[in-house]
């Protein structure tokens, strides 16, 4: 008993002791973590969008929709995009792929008003390191810039579809490129007012009402 | 004193004597630039938790020992990534994904257990700069070979014209077990 009793008070001393000093620095770096976190999301969402005289997170819209992929309930972000005129120009979608293959790929995609993709910046991710990081780097992703649904099929070449995947790394070439058709997808549904929420029909991919100013 | 520092880098090298730590030695060595980050971040958190566990030797049962010394460790772990993702948050793009992976690097719970609940802290210390150091090196040695062999590149350089066709096998995992084996089966050429 008493050397039982021992361990336990030796344990938990140094649990608390530990368990303290994480609490500290979690409190110190909470603030900077999400300052820094803001200023990276703000960064990729400049980047991704054409230039603007509006503010974008100000306008922030956020929905609540199930992931194409797993069905697991998600929020997506719109950051709209407006000229001088008040017009929305672009938007930049924030979403993720809950099918990474390791974990949740949180991405920031920007695309213009007639549904097509300019550039995207992946936020958080934890892929094979010189594998699927390569998801953030030129070759794999210079690819998607202009891509519509209309356009391309949003699949990798080895499954019948007109993207090329990085080598070693198909898991994550997959889950980039449908988390891409996917906010493509949710985009058009949320400003194309449904006019043509596939963007397959034919129907003209700029409809009259996205040019107005919104509300 | 000064050979608890020097003996980490070659004769009781922790990846090439020791054998310790495979799992990210392997997982991460598919660039150079990865073998240069996963090392620094092990310095640390190494050096700190032979810092600790060396003071508090005396005060732990032998019997919990090893809770002890994990709880330790995984708190520096986290601290590293804590601070890291703050303050430095384009180094924790790079390196984020290595953090984690620490706490399971054998070598720092080897180390507190064959080096610092045994001897002093100043001992301690340099025992942890030490063998983060040979980690370290052959981490980025191995690294290189790969990203030469595997991509064309050194730390993000082209090194050949554009025709290289690289050895795609040696940035997959298996690659990692063959360069391995050839740097091991070196150095103990070498040494003997």
């Amino acid at each position: 008993m008493n050397e039982i009793g021992k361990y336990i008070l030796v344990l938990t001393l140094i649990s608390v002791v530990f368990g303290g000093l994480l609490a500290l620095v979690y409190q110190v770096t909470k603030g900077p973590i999400e300052k820094s976190e803001l200023a990276d999301r703000i960064k990729a969402i400049k980047a991704v969008l054409p230039p603007f005289v509006n503010n974008p997170l100000a306008e922030a819209k956020t929905i609540k929709v199930k992931d194409e992929a797993t069905g697991v309930e998600k929020e997506v972000t719109f950051y709209p995009a407006k000229d001088k005129s008040g017009r929305l120009i672009a938007v930049a979608v924030g979403n993720v792929s809950k099918i990474g293959y390791g974990g949740d790929i949180k991405l920031v995609v920007g695309i213009d008003i007639d549904g097509k993709i300019r550039d995207y910046r992946i936020l958080s991710y934890a892929e094979t390191p010189g594998l699927g990081t390569k998801a953030t780097e030129s070759p794999f992703k210079d690819q998607f810039k202009g891509r519509s649904l209309k356009n391309t099929k949003f699949k990798v070449k080895k499954d019948g579809g007109d993207i090329e995947a990085i080598t070693g790394a198909t898991i994550t070439s997959r889950a980039i490129t449908s988390v891409l058709a996917e906010s493509l997808r949710l985009f058009q549904k949320e400003y194309w007012k449904g006019e043509d929420p596939e963007g397959i029909s034919g129907a003209t991919p700029k409809p009259k009402d996205i040019f107005k100013k919104k509300k | 004193m000064f050979k608890e520092l020097t003996k980490g880098i070659a004769k009781e090298n922790p990846i090439l004597v020791q054998v310790l730590g495979m799992c990210p030695t392997l997982a991460v060595t598919t660039a150079a630039i990865n073998g240069v980050a996963m090392g620094l971040a092990v310095i640390f958190v190494l050096t700190m938790s032979n810092l600790v566990i060396s003071l508090i030797r005396g005060f732990i049962p032998d019997k919990v020992r090893i809770p002890s010394f994990i709880v330790v460790i995984a708190s520096f772990v986290t601290i590293v990534d804590l601070v890291m993702h703050g303050y430095f948050i384009e180094l924790h793009h790079v390196l984020g994904i290595f953090i984690p992976l620490i706490v399971v690097n054998c070598i720092i719970l080897g180390r507190a257990e064959a080096f610092a609940s045994k001897n002093g802290v100043f001992a301690s210390i340099l025992d942890g700069i030490g063998m983060g150091i040979g980690f370290t090196l052959v981490l980025v040695l191995l690294g290189g070979v790969r990203e030469i062999l595997g991509n064309g590149t050194i730390f993000g350089y082209h090194l050949f014209p554009a025709s290289f066709k690289p050895v795609l096998v040696m940035i997959m995992p298996p690659g990692a077990f063959i360069a391995l084996g050839f740097i091991v089966g070196i150095f103990n050429k070498v040494r003997s």
